[in-house]
């Protein structure tokens, strides 16, 4: 049942659902070409600090996933690149990918001389742009492929300092962007999610007061390799923050932003209360919610967080921010079980922004329900969808989402070759 | 073996300048009596990896050293054909990028992991991979939404299947609901999905054999050869699996332990169960009277999200409820319909759904918590309910009390029957579940070829439970592929080694056969292990666990890292140069030290570093050989452990302290410091830490002293 | 189980707000995001989202009793910031009117006013009997000068319309006083800071709608003025003191001409921010037409009345109409916010701190 001579299945994205599909597959015995549109596999996973419930850090089940890549001669992973179109029929797929060029070969070592004498700044996407990187970077520490990548839009014209200062002749100003055409089985999209846009939740004062920060932005600041260094600051004055109030269904549940609820947000406060609780054991932590959902075993976890003294919830979604002087935050809500309106008074804010799936310059054929989720049912397709782009969810959801994925792109596969059992 | 050993020196990116590769080739040729030795200054690249091809091609090497970066890297340009043994020395991330360049202690450190390295290599025999007859056919147990989807699933990749079903018709608790929770789009309408026309497919499906009143009897052997003894109608019945779906699915909570929500009180209130075969059955009515009920109320969370029964949230009841209520509506749109949760648990697009009954005139949502349900006026029943959004204690009159119960997982109890001598069935965590790595790796079992799937494996809807059965099929189907190929299933996926024993020796301590994380090993009548390599994680648990060393990877023994610690140099006591043996897991710690070089972070180099592939693997006569050598203490650095635990082979971390226990006794008797031991645990993004708790153990051993067993 | 309150909705009540208004009350899932929204709901017992949760659960008498129904001064800041889109400020407004329909006396005239098909009795009453006044009047055809006592006579009108006040006062005072009980032991102290906060239109400054209190301030105080001095002029016509028309340099024409500009420029305001918001309803388009229409005919019938047009007469004959719609149907009609809004501010917690 072997599918090796079978056509590979084309996996989009090289996040949590798509890396899982992508060994399950491999590991299942069928050929896979892995399609990432950074220069690094991981995507939203490898920017969290810990997994709830168990608080745990996602690299330890990357790095399983990246040991599975490594040398693996059934996986082909191409980043920089993306699905650009797609023709064909069940297990006959004809994939076009445009691959951006990376400017740096396999030859590259890690050895950083590049990034040392680079002279230009971007954005470092990573850290949801709370830092910067040289315009030749490393996405991160655990990345896969284990290659530096330079951006080009940020570097200054004629400069040539990094090819001069590489060893190993692995840079290539020159590269042009390319398109590679594939013969597939299948193709499972697991695009992935974006964080919901927070500007657009003005009332919660995010852009207008300086230490409302985002969920993802706080992730950012509990990990070790964050911009803070694992250290939870405002960022208007660095300070530790002894009080911090965690606003649930900032822009979820909300006929005027994201009308579907997206699941995995209050888990998450959850976890971030409990960062806090490890870094600051007197900051006083209050989850502002309007249902808290911790389904399954994710219960104990809320349990456990709802008997702590330092974490308060209150039932009551917050409507209103704003600062005061000294950069704290006002606080605005009702306690709707004790009927009590009031403004209370909070150094760091945290908006638990939603989910919103990732399908940007996805090729028609991939069908989307009313909120943009690739949600419809497909039977017997071969353009399949895994993980947050199909529904709002956790990890471990994504996870058995794309192994299911595998096999229904499997069965393409095996489809693809004569088989007779 | 290794007659002719390569040793290839790269003195790129950093370890020319930090080390005398000179004096390293010295080594090599002079001290490890290395075939030949070459350096170059970035081996990796096309000219470096050609010259260890054309060595190996030429005949002048078979054992290849390279001492270069970390393993982690360069993997495929370091990959040589089959059979050749590479053994990676990490002079860059452990050594030049941590440690003081042109420095005594540092080139003292690279001299050792040199040694190391070829000892390693000397001790690695080439892989043969097992290679039996392997059965590809699955068997899934149970025959509900879950295991209909994974038989007709994994039948549609083209394996054939065994579904196992207990009772006289498949359906299992999905059948007996009147319609399904909206899954799809619009996510308003409840409907049925198709389980009707499936259960057809499955009976007539032509690689599916299906066999219903039937029980597993009996399960003995391994993945790729379970030998299942089922019970059916005509009698016994044995057929020959490769792996197996468990989609036992759940069972309600026993509602008769909600006296206090007035279960028993009146025959009006019921289960959420009972609801549901009631509106299957026709109409609803009140049970003590059969007359219509006005006023309907819903419990929700009955048992579930409590400490004193279900300490979880069962997921399903919420949308369970919202779909009974549209039941009502079709029959009484004039009924009054009471809702009292803990939260409402939609999540995700569920929402909607949500949304559309709640907007359902007669529909009454509040928050609350009953308190009692007691028999009211005129035959009714009184609901007290507190905390409400009312913002007072309220009573109710209703007609009818729901409570809306949870699942509990039908997995653990007389469903495998293995034979193993761990036990028949798979092992749980708490709540009956039995996966392993729920977040990262959620079929994972501690059962080797076993998945559990749906309801079984965690609380969840039909619709999940269908796509969960799909994973489950997939990695059943992963496990005969790499069985059929001689190799490991997860977290060791695709690994050909697997351990001997060397039964001759063995003293049946059973230590072994009580520790394996997985249940591989059985044992005989006398206690003698009996070995079942496709069960087998290659975790080295077992190599770690016995006292008499009979244990053995071709790749991996006691004799080898006995060989590698050996292999230190240990300079004498009055040099002041103290060494520690670091014995690292090779998942999270060793990434962790490699990131900790990729920071430059440094820290003691008197450190030594032998990875393990589970701290579990650890033997501890290993740390005998280290201090009576004159090392001067030994750390263990390995995964968290307690609950939620890290180690991807459950404990590892967790029976290296045990065992770390047992030896400080035994030092205390040799008049040796306990404090010359020290476990840590650390988890793969804690490397900022690392330097911190080498510095800190070094300084310790500084400040015991020299080993006095010392030159011995 | 002995101090916990026994529930029972009134389907009835609760499908009548779902029906006016209150169409989206259901989907409210208790967020309170609009009891922070709403600049108006105070710390202890802030609303809406109290009120939405008794109005989803049908509790009418909890709800028609609740001060808070009549704190809302209905800016909509609520309604625009519901996640749910349940619109809450719409939901108090329904509320509002069970609750004017509730306190109703005599209680079938709540009920002929809150139901459109009654709309033309309840117009066919006032325009028969103006007929009627006008055709017995002294001149049936009337010529220079032009005065409206011609066809209208005042010995007519003023005990007619103090008749109907009268009425209207008595229907008001029952109905408070039964507001009133059904609030119950609570303090009203706060009788001065409410009037205070009226007349200055403070709770609506909070309510952050500039356009909303000018319109609402400016029509009130015309109205305020326009009864005065309609007040004046009947008992002056009756004690014989004064006579219709006023020279248009009296002070009281020049007062009342006043106050007509102001309730002009008020219901042309109010009627404007009206226009494309599509959850008016009938109840309140009848206050809000009563009302124009009676700005708008008398000032017609003013002008015309100077200008020497015959056409006064008609125009004037729909303004009486609409007066008199106005004042006897006021306690049922939107119009009875007067009342029990300014004795909801009194009872309520906020003007008794206050004073």
């Amino acid at each position: 049942m072997n599918s090796g001579s079978g056509k590979p299945v084309m996996v989009i994205g090289g996040g949590i659902a798509g890396l899982t599909a992508a060994v399950e597959l491999a590991d299942a015995g069928c050929a896979v070409i892995l399609v990432e549109k950074s220069a690094g596999l991981g995507g939203r996973v490898a920017r969290m600090h810990q997994y709830f419930p168990k608080l745990c850090p996602p690299a330890c089940g990357l790095e399983m996933h990246f040991r599975r890549l490594r040398g693996n001669a059934a996986i082909t992973v191409l980043t920089l690149a993306e699905l650009t179109s797609v023709s064909g029929s069940p297990g006959d797929y004809e994939a076009a990918v445009t691959v951006r060029p990376r400017c740096v070969t396999e030859s590259c070592t890690l050895c950083g001389e590049c990034a040392k004498v680079c002279p230009a700044e971007r954005e470092d996407d990573y850290n949801y742009g709370l830092a910067k990187t040289r315009a030749a970077y490393l996405p991160h520490g655990m990345t896969y492929p284990a290659l530096y990548a330079i951006d080009r839009t940020a570097c200054p014209a004629n400069c040539r300092a990094c090819v001069d200062a590489c060893r190993y002749g692995a840079i290539r100003l020159d590269e042009q962007p390319e398109v590679r055409r594939y013969s597939v089985s299948a193709i499972i999209a697991a695009t992935g999610w974006k964080p919901y846009d927070a500007s657009r939740l003005d009332h919660l004062g995010y852009g207008r007061c300086r230490n409302v920060v985002t969920n993802v932005m706080l992730e950012r600041m509990a990990a070790t390799d964050g911009p803070t260094a694992g250290r939870i600051l405002r960022p208007s004055d660095g300070k530790e923050p002894r009080t911090v109030a965690f606003v649930q269904c900032a822009g979820s549940r909300d006929e005027n932003h994201l009308p579907y609820c997206s699941a995995a947000c209050c888990a998450a406060s959850i976890k971030h209360a409990a960062y806090i609780r490890a870094l600051y054991p007197e900051t006083a932590i209050t989850i502002f919610y309007i249902d808290i959902r911790t389904p399954g075993r994710l219960e104990e976890f809320y349990a456990r967080a709802s008997k702590d003294t330092n974490i308060r919830l209150i039932k009551g979604k917050v409507a209103e921010v704003a600062e005061s002087p000294t950069g704290d935050l006002l606080v605005t809500a009702e306690d709707a079980l004790a009927n009590r309106k009031s403004t209370m008074q909070f150094e760091l804010v945290v908006l638990a922004t939603g989910i919103v799936p990732q399908t940007d310059g996805l090729p028609e054929g991939f069908r989307r329900d009313e909120f943009g989720f690739l949600n419809v049912p497909n039977r017997n397709g071969g353009l399949l969808a895994a993980g947050c782009v199909r529904r709002p969810a956790e990890v471990s959801f994504s996870v058995q989402d794309a192994t299911g994925a595998a096999l229904k792109a499997l069965q393409c596969a095996n489809r693809s070759v004569s088989h007779g059992r | 073996m290794a007659g002719k050993l390569g040793v290839y020196i790269c003195t790129g990116c950093g370890i020319g300048e930090a080390v005398d590769g000179e004096k390293l080739a010295k080594v090599a040729t002079s001290e490890c009596k290395a075939a030949s030795c070459r350096t170059h200054p970035a081996l990796c690249g096309a000219e470096g990896c050609a010259q260890i091809r054309q060595d190996l091609a030429g005949g002048a090497v078979d054992t290849v050293v390279v001492a270069a970066c970390s393993p982690r890297f360069k993997t495929e340009a370091f990959s040589l054909n089959h059979g050749t043994v590479v053994e990676r020395v990490n002079l860059r991330e452990h050594v030049a990028w941590c440690h003081a360049p042109q420095d005594e202690n540092t080139q003292m450190l690279a001299e050792d992991y040199l040694r190391m390295g070829v000892a390693r290599a000397r001790k690695t025999e080439p892989l043969e991979p097992l290679a039996d007859e392997i059965s590809r056919a699955l068997l899934v147990i149970g025959g509900g939404v879950t295991g209909i989807t994974a038989a007709l699933e994994a039948a549609a990749a083209g394996y054939s299947v065994f579904l196992v079903e207990k009772e006289e018709n498949l359906g299992g608790a999905a059948a007996r609901c009147k319609r399904q929770t909206p899954a799809e789009p619009p996510y308003t309408a409840v409907n049925g999905d198709g389980l009707t026309a499936r259960m057809e497919a499955v009976l007539y499906h032509p690689r599916i054999q299906v066999f219903c009143s039937a029980r597993v009897v009996r399960i003995e052997g391994q993945p790729g050869m379970f030998d299942v003894t089922l019970s059916i109608e005509a009698g016994e019945h044995q057929i020959r699996a490769g792996a197996i779906v468990v989609a036992t699915g759940w069972k309600p909570y026993d509602v008769s332990r909600l006296v206090h929500l007035g279960y028993g009180v009146s025959p009006d209130v019921i289960s959420n169960l009972e609801f549901e075969r009631m509106a299957a059955a026709g109409r609803i009515a009140r049970p003590s009277n059969g007359q219509r009920a006005e006023s309907i109320l819903f419990v929700q969370c009955a048992g579930s999200r409590d400490p004193d029964h279900l300490p979880y949230c069962s997921s399903i009841c919420c949308m369970e409820t919202l779909k009974q209520i549209t039941y009502i509506r079709e029959q009484d749109p004039e009924a009054q319909v009471y809702v009292v949760y803990k939260d409402v648990r939609t999540p995700g697009q569920y929402e909607r759904f949500y949304r559309a009954v709640q907007d359902q005139a007669l529909n009454f949502f509040t928050k609350g918590e009953v308190t009692a349900v007691k028999p009211g006026a005129g035959g009714r029943l009184t609901v007290a309910v507190e905390h409400t959004l009312l913002g007072e204690s309220i009573q109710l009159e209703t007609d009818l009390v729901v409570l809306a119960t949870g699942m509990v997982p039908n997995g653990s109890e007389q469903i495998l029957n293995l034979t193993y001598r761990q036990g028949p069935e798979l092992p749980v965590i708490s709540g009956g579940f039995p996966d392993s790595h729920f977040v990262c790796f959620p079929y994972e079992t501690r059962r080797t070829g076993i998945y559990a799937a749906g309801a079984a494996r965690a609380p969840m809807d039909a619709a999940q439970a269908r796509q969960d059965a799909m994973g489950a099929a997939l990695k059943a189907i992963q496990c005969v592929e790499l069985a059929a190929q001689g190799r490991a299933v997860h977290p060791r996926g695709g690994d050909l080694s697997y351990p001997s024993f060397f039964l001759q020796r063995c003293t049946q301590c059973k230590r072994c056969t009580e520790e394996c994380p997985f249940g591989a090993l059985d044992e005989d009548a006398k206690g003698t292990p009996k070995p079942n390599p496709y069960r087998c994680r290659r975790c080295g648990v077992c190599l770690g666990a016995c006292p008499e060393r009979i244990v053995s990877f071709k790749n991996y023994s006691v004799d080898m890292i006995a060989s590698m610690i050996k292999a230190i140099e240990v300079p004498e006591e009055d040099e002041d140069k103290p060494r520690v043996l670091a014995l690292v897991c090779e998942n999270d710690a060793y990434p962790a030290m490699d990131l900790a070089g990729l920071k430059r972070r440094r820290y003691d180099p008197s450190v030594r570093v032998v990875p393990l592939r589970c701290l579990g693997s650890l033997n501890i006569v290993w740390i005998a050989d280290a201090l009576s050598r004159g090392l001067d203490g030994v750390i263990l650095v390995g995964c968290k452990y307690g609950d939620d635990y890290q180690c991807h082979f459950t404990k590892g971390s967790e029976l290296a302290q045990r065992r770390l226990e047992n030896v400080k006794e035994t030092l205390q008797r040799l008049q040796l410091e306990s404090e010359r031991l020290q476990l840590t645990q650390l988890a793969i993004n804690e490397w900022e830490q690392l330097p911190q708790v080498f510095d800190a153990f070094v300084e310790r051993i500084r400040k015991l002293g020299p080993n006095p067993y010392k030159g011995f | 189980m002995a101090d916990a309150l026994a529930i029972q909705p009134d389907v009835r009540f609760l499908k009548r707000v779902l029906a006016s208004g209150g169409g989206d009350l259901k989907k409210c899932y208790q967020c309170a995001t609009c009891s922070v929204a709403c600049e108006l709901a105070p710390e202890e017992s802030p609303f809406p989202r109290k009120q939405m949760m008794e109005a989803q659960w049908g509790l009418k008498a909890q709800l028609l009793c609740d001060p808070a129904i009549w704190l809302c001064h209905n800016c909509g800041k609520c309604t625009e910031r519901c996640p749910r889109g349940a619109r809450p400020g719409d939901v108090l407004g329904a509320v509002r009117r069970e609750a004017i329909r509730h306190f109703a006396f005599p209680g079938w005239m709540g009920a002929l006013v809150a139901d459109p098909k009654w709309l033309p009795l309840l117009f066919l009453l006032p325009a028969l009997i103006f007929a009627a006044v006008a055709f017995w009047a002294p001149k049936p055809v009337p010529a220079p000068p032009f005065e409206f006592g011609s066809v209208f006579p005042a010995s007519v009108l003023e005990p007619l319309f103090f008749a109907i006040s009268g009425f209207a006062l008595l229907a008001f005072a029952v109905g408070v006083v039964r507001f009133a009980r059904g609030i119950g032991e609570t303090p009203s102290a706060g009788f001065g800071a409410a009037l205070k906060d009226i007349a200055a239109h403070q709770s609506f400054k909070q309510c952050d709608d500039a356009s909303m209190r000018l319109a609402h301030q400016l029509t009130m105080w015309g109205f305020a003025g326009l009864a005065m001095v309609g007040t004046a002029t009947g008992i002056g016509t009756m004690a014989g003191v004064l006579r219709t028309p006023l020279a248009l340099e009296s002070p009281l024409k020049i007062f009342a001409n006043l106050a007509a500009a102001a309730s002009l420029a008020g219901v042309t305001l109010l009627l404007a921010r009206r226009v494309g918001r599509p959850a008016s309803t009938y109840f309140d388009w009848f206050f809000l037409a009563a009302l124009s229409g009676v700005v708008f005919t008398g000032i017609a019938a003013e002008l015309l009345r100077l200008a020497e047009a015959r056409a006064m007469y008609g125009v004037y004959f729909v303004h009486l109409v609409l007066i008199f719609g106005l004042l006897l149907y006021a306690p049922y009609s939107k119009f009875a916010h007067l009342a029990y809004r300014t004795v909801a501010m009194a009872r309520s917690r906020k003007f008794n701190a206050r004073s």
